[in-house]
């Protein structure tokens, strides 16, 4: 009877803990709503927060997993940049373009799966094997790509640049589904369960007859497919094979997925909320863009919001605890 | 006379030149508590890794209710019926009760979904509640995370992970009251009690003389590799065992004990 009090308040703070984003999600909505006009909530412009969310939000998803299962993935940015380059040779050469996609998929998992067994084979940690290959892959796309860049690749415009019934595009469309079908995942699935284990207990997923390795590599192939689907839409939209990572990309990915409460040391985190924190940032620099506020304001909002939303976390769990060690 | 469930002839193993179990023998019963005592080195956890299947021994034999056993990993030993709830608990921290109680084996729903890999949340979470409830201890909710659990909840999700099949069970409980509050002590220890009227056989290794001497049924005490005694509890005290414990006294071995052929 004591206890029960304390113990549901404690549960309603992990619920405030794990709905902050859309809390977030909707102020930065109101604000820029009321700094810019009702014009900011127009479906055209709704539409291009969302196609502006969509490639971060891919990397951040393929990320997030790669956090979960307790490793890091910073290679992300130089994958996408190496399937993108291979992609765009081989749509100049004429394949038919969905073939290449699928090529530059398996290209991207293929990395990926390298650097899985950097980590599980050969022992190294995800920091030092990612940052290994990030430099290995940035490489290896000027290779692919003798060093220039592929320019008039058009044949990736329907991936990049299309839109449908006259507003959403389909690298949003991607991103929807690519979201929802993780999350479900993620959250439904042994497989996403057990994922979660070996970020968060490695020794007792292991004590539980859980392949290890298996998870391991499994989320760094999976963030590696992302990354090369990220770096085909790129090149859909820019018409050019850009063999030169684009660098920032990994601390949007990051932001978003630590704004989404994904725990950076592993083990937990909601899919559905890396969107979420993906739309977020996304918001933030529209907004500003239209309010004609410099975009460099956007570096130090952003910062500040990772600041406050991992505090908030921190500061709830501790109180969630506490309440929960009075029962 | 009920037959031993669990015995343990002969069992040796060394490390280079040192003897970390020295023809270990002994003979344990269904339903009842045997505490496991001995100083920092006396060979428990090793013997520990030996019954969960985490080592194999050099030479010995270990029965499980008569048929000889050979574990090479700890699944093993759980095929055998023997479960082990370690120190550090081995639970995840991040994920929720029902989850842990059930890792590694999900029940998932029927049909595609379940073939899908789709898991019966709520069965799991039903079944989280019963398991807790047979333990006696009091509810732990399913959902909750396990960071933000008591220690006592916190060690009943442990045991409840460990018992939850139904056949016969030989449970090995690594320090289960360390780190508890004397309420929460107060807890596992009926919940240990209740494990030995379902006809579990519970061995216990702790530090805690007067927790063990208030839920062991028999005293073994282990120093340097070999068992120094092995007693009733009702016929000891703190005394002895702690002159056992650090070589004072002289050995004695009251229980009969088949030896290795």
């Amino acid at each position: 009877m004591t206890g029960a009090v304390p113990t549901r308040s404690g549960s309603r703070l992990v619920v405030v803990r794990d709905l902050a984003i859309v809390g977030v999600l909707a102020l930065s909505l109101i604000v820029f709503t009321i700094g810019h006009g009702p014009g900011f909530l127009s479906l055209r412009n709704l539409s291009n927060i969302l196609d502006a969310a969509a490639l971060v939000a891919i990397f951040a998803v393929g990320e997030a997993v790669v956090i979960m299962a307790g490793a890091i993935d910073l290679s992300i940015a130089a994958i996408a940049a190496a399937s993108g380059v291979l992609a765009g040779r081989l749509l100049v050469e004429g394949l038919p373009s969905a073939l290449v996609l699928l090529i530059a998929l398996l290209f991207g998992a293929l990395l990926g799966l390298v650097n899985g067994l950097l980590v599980t084979a050969l022992r190294l940690t995800p920091l030092v094997a990612t940052l290994a290959s990030l430099s290995v892959f940035s490489g290896l796309a000027f290779i692919l790509a003798d060093g220039r860049q592929i320019f008039g690749v058009v044949e990736f415009g329907w991936l990049g640049q299309q839109r449908l019934w006259n507003s959403i595009t389909v690298p949003t469309i991607v991103m929807i589904a690519l979201v929802a079908a993780v999350a479900i995942f993620m959250s439904q699935t042994r497989w996403g369960l057990r994922l979660l284990a070996v970020g968060g207990n490695l020794e007792a997923a292991r004590r539980s007859g859980i392949r290890v390795t298996a998870y391991t590599n499994g989320a760094f192939v999976f963030s590696g497919a992302t990354s090369a689907l990220a770096g085909c839409i790129t090149l859909g939209f820019l018409t050019t094979a850009e063999p030169a990572s684009a660098t920032t990309v990994i601390f949007q990915a990051i932001t978003a997925v630590a704004l989404g409460g994904v725990a950076l040391s592993g083990g937990r985190g909601s899919v559905l909320r890396v969107g979420i924190g993906a739309v977020v940032l996304s918001v933030i620099a529209t907004g500003l863009l239209v309010m004609a506020i410099p975009p460099y304001y956007a570096l130090v909002i952003t910062g500040v919001l990772l600041v406050l939303a991992v505090l908030l976390e921190a500061v709830l769990t501790r109180v969630a605890r506490k309440t929960s060690e009075v029962s | 006379m009920t037959r031993p469930l669990l015995e343990l002839a002969g069992i040796s193993k060394s490390y280079g030149g040192l003897k970390a179990l020295d023809a270990v023998s002994a003979s344990m019963r269904a339903g009842e508590v045997v505490g496991l005592l001995g100083d920092n080195g006396a060979g428990k956890s090793t013997l520990l890794k030996v019954l969960s299947g985490a080592l194999v021994p050099d030479s010995g034999e270990v029965r499980v209710a008569g048929r000889p056993v050979h574990f090479r990993s700890p699944r093993d030993a759980e095929a055998a019926g023997i479960e082990m709830v370690y120190q550090d608990l081995a639970l995840v921290p991040t994920l929720d009760a029902a989850s842990n109680m059930f890792l590694g084996r999900e029940p998932v729903r029927p049909g595609l979904l379940g073939r899908l890999g789709f898991l019966d949340k709520r069965r799991m979470r039903q079944e989280s509640d019963r398991r807790i409830a047979e333990l006696g201890a009091s509810r732990v909710p399913p959902r909750r995370e396990i960071t933000l659990l008591s220690g006592g909840q916190q060690q009943a999700v442990a045991i409840a992970r460990a018992t939850g099949g139904d056949e016969e069970t030989i449970l090995l409980l690594d320090e289960p009251t360390a780190a508890l509050g004397v309420k929460q002590r107060e807890r596992i220890m009926s919940l240990i009690r209740a494990l030995r009227d379902k006809g579990t056989l519970v061995i216990l290794i702790t530090h805690d003389l007067p927790s063990c001497f208030d839920l062991a049924d028999r005293l073994v005490v282990m120093r340097l590799g070999r068992i120094v005694a092995h007693v009733e509890t009702s016929q000891t005290d703190m005394g002895e065992v702690v002159g056992w414990i650090t070589g004072a006294r002289d050995p004695l071995v009251t229980m009969p004990v088949k030896e290795a052929q």
